[in-house]
């Protein structure tokens, strides 16, 4: 029997620790085997992938709220947090679906029958609570050790990668390209919030945005007609947006005394990063366009950026000679200066041509193919997207 | 505290105008659309073309795809001469899919002596199969009146929605 000298009970504290941290490496290296299989699971068999996947999130979810009783999950301010997670979510999606009214909308893929409906969002949500509360679990308990907490962050990421479609992007650079940055970015973007939420709250918070993100996809009709570069940009920009508000407006963890300045740079820089995205993708009267050839040196070059005025329907029969004109030709667009109008029954056609070209452009522009008016341009500043644009050109020509 | 969010901000630029600069260097190029790039499981991909036959003295290019798009150029010599090219289409998702709508749009001001012929396709893709669209294009071979205009573009579109 040990006598009260104020070390009696350190060996019932150390049996327990060590069940607990002998549980936590117990949950991660399953974790880790479970990853290698899944990745090959995933490329050779993706049908029975999704249900084994399911299964096993599952099977972790009721085991871990079963099993492991953390006493230290804060609740405290739980539900507060979860009903603002729930307004910052569907805020994203009214954002969301504003999107589709500038870019348009395409009919969803989804069946809406109430069967396939529930065979859709089921695997989704217990995966959701699978994953979150694996979360919950392991970086509770490494909160202190950040190599911990990144290594988690990127298992969980790779437990949502579609691996047998990742694979078939490798042959290809630019659909590599365009899926690392409209699938991959996001999903670690969105990992690492997640992380952040959970360490600060609990696991409950993850789960609302996640869910509502990702349900509304299979509920919507119609979904906008989104690329890899608005879910790119949206999804990471939203990420960065939610981190942002709960680390500096709910957990408040930065003195009141800051400047005002520093208050609202961030704020600003992220009004500044969406109207670009919006610049991008036309959705103002004005739209860029970058420059591949010097067929109009001297006035504007090669990696140049010309940024033209959409034209309204009205006024595309009643452009002047001289006007450089911004059209669309077997998809790809043309910056020529209008050197002819002439009208057909009742079409108006342009004859055009590049300012250093020897001759005309050979197809007269009709009024339907002209996008806008040149504005003014902005030296160098294309290249980036030029180097770019031939790298990929050059890969896929010498894959053919 | 600050540098933290400094680094925070720094990364979200570096990412964002990344994107940005990829998206100005493939805006060049035509769109398509990107819905089966936010849904992992839903993959209805073109995966392959070839050329399946070719009239003698004719070139059939070299067929050209992406997930969802194809082109290929096709030069015909002389009446009756004929490409076939053949297009395999899977569902690399775990998702059924049904061929909802299918479009063929054939040039209105093209030639009128090319004449271009599509196969049926089968209406259910199930997941982890491969279908095929076979599409000839082909010199008619007889025509009175020889147009001045020698080519003519096609743009089908196959729309699948899932099952």
């Amino acid at each position: 029997m040990y006598k009260n000298n104020g070390k009696g009970n350190f060996p019932i504290i150390f049996c327990t620790r060590s069940v607990k941290i002998m549980k936590h490496k117990a949950i991660l290296i399953i974790l880790i085997f479970y990853l290698i299989i899944a990745i090959v699971l995933n490329i050779k068999n993706p049908l029975l992938y999704t249900i084994l996947n399911s299964l096993y999130w599952l099977i972790m979810f009721i085991t871990l709220k079963i099993y492991i009783k953390e006493s230290y999950i804060k609740l405290k301010n739980n539900i507060d947090n979860i009903v603002i997670m729930l307004i910052i979510s569907f805020v994203y999606i009214i954002i969301y679906i504003f999107m589709g009214f500038l870019i348009g909308f395409s009919n969803s893929p989804y069946s809406h029958q109430i069967l396939k409906l529930l065979t859709n969002i089921t695997p989704k949500i217990i995966n959701t609570f699978g994953i979150e509360i694996t979360r919950q679990i392991l970086v509770l308990k490494n909160k202190n050790n950040k190599k911990m907490i990144i290594l988690i962050t990127i298992l969980l990421t790779i437990a949502q990668i579609n691996f047998n479609s990742l694979i078939n992007t490798f042959s290809n650079k630019e659909l590599l390209f365009k899926t690392i940055c409209g699938n991959l970015i996001p999903l670690l973007a969105s990992n690492i919030l997640y992380t952040y939420l959970t360490i600060k709250t609990s696991y409950l918070v993850a789960v609302t945005n996640k869910l509502i993100k990702e349900l509304i996809i299979f509920i919507l009709p119609i979904l906008p007609n989104a690329d890899w570069f608005i879910a790119g940009t949206l999804g990471t920009l939203s990420s960065a947006v939610i981190y942002f508000i709960f680390k500096y407006k709910i957990f408040k963890e930065k003195s009141y005394k800051k400047k005002k300045l520093e208050k609202v740079d961030y704020i600003t820089i992220f009004i500044l990063l969406f109207t670009l995205i919006c610049f991008m993708l036309g959705i103002f009267k004005y739209e860029p366009i970058t420059i591949l050839s010097n067929s109009m040196s001297p006035y504007f070059n090669r990696g140049d950026i010309v940024i033209f005025k959409k034209v309204k329907d009205s006024e595309l029969a009643k452009m002047q000679k001289n006007t450089i004109i911004v059209y669309n030709t077997e998809g790809k667009n043309i910056v020529h200066r209008i050197v002819d109008k002439t009208q057909k029954n009742d079409n108006v056609l342009y004859k055009t041509k590049g300012d250093s070209n020897n001759i005309a452009d050979i197809k007269l522009v009709q009024t339907n193919q002209i996008k806008g008016k040149y504005v003014f341009h902005i030296k160098y500043i294309g290249f980036p997207s030029i180097w770019l644009y031939e790298y990929f050109n050059k890969e896929n020509k010498e894959e053919l | 505290m600050k540098t933290k969010r400094n680094l925070t901000i720094t990364a979200l630029l570096i990412v964002i105008l990344t994107m940005t600069v990829g998206y100005s260097a493939f805006a060049t190029q035509l769109k398509v659309d990107g819905t089966a790039e936010i849904i992992g499981e839903w993959n209805v991909r073109i995966a392959n073309v070839e050329v399946e036959s070719v009239s003698e003295g004719c070139n059939a290019g070299e067929p050209q795809y992406t997930n969802t798009n194809v082109t290929f150029d096709a030069k015909l010599l002389k009446p009756g001469d004929s490409i076939t090219y053949l297009v395999t289409i899977e569902n690399a998702g775990t998702i059924n899919a049904n061929l909802d709508n299918i479009i063929f749009m054939e040039q209105k001001d093209g030639s009128e002596d090319i004449n271009f012929t599509t196969s049926e396709l089968d209406h259910f893709l199930e997941a982890g199969t491969q279908t095929t669209l076979n599409i000839k294009v082909e010199y008619k071979p007889k025509n009175a009146e020889i147009s001045t205009v020698k080519t003519k573009t096609l743009t089908g579109i196959l729309e699948y929605v899932q099952k």
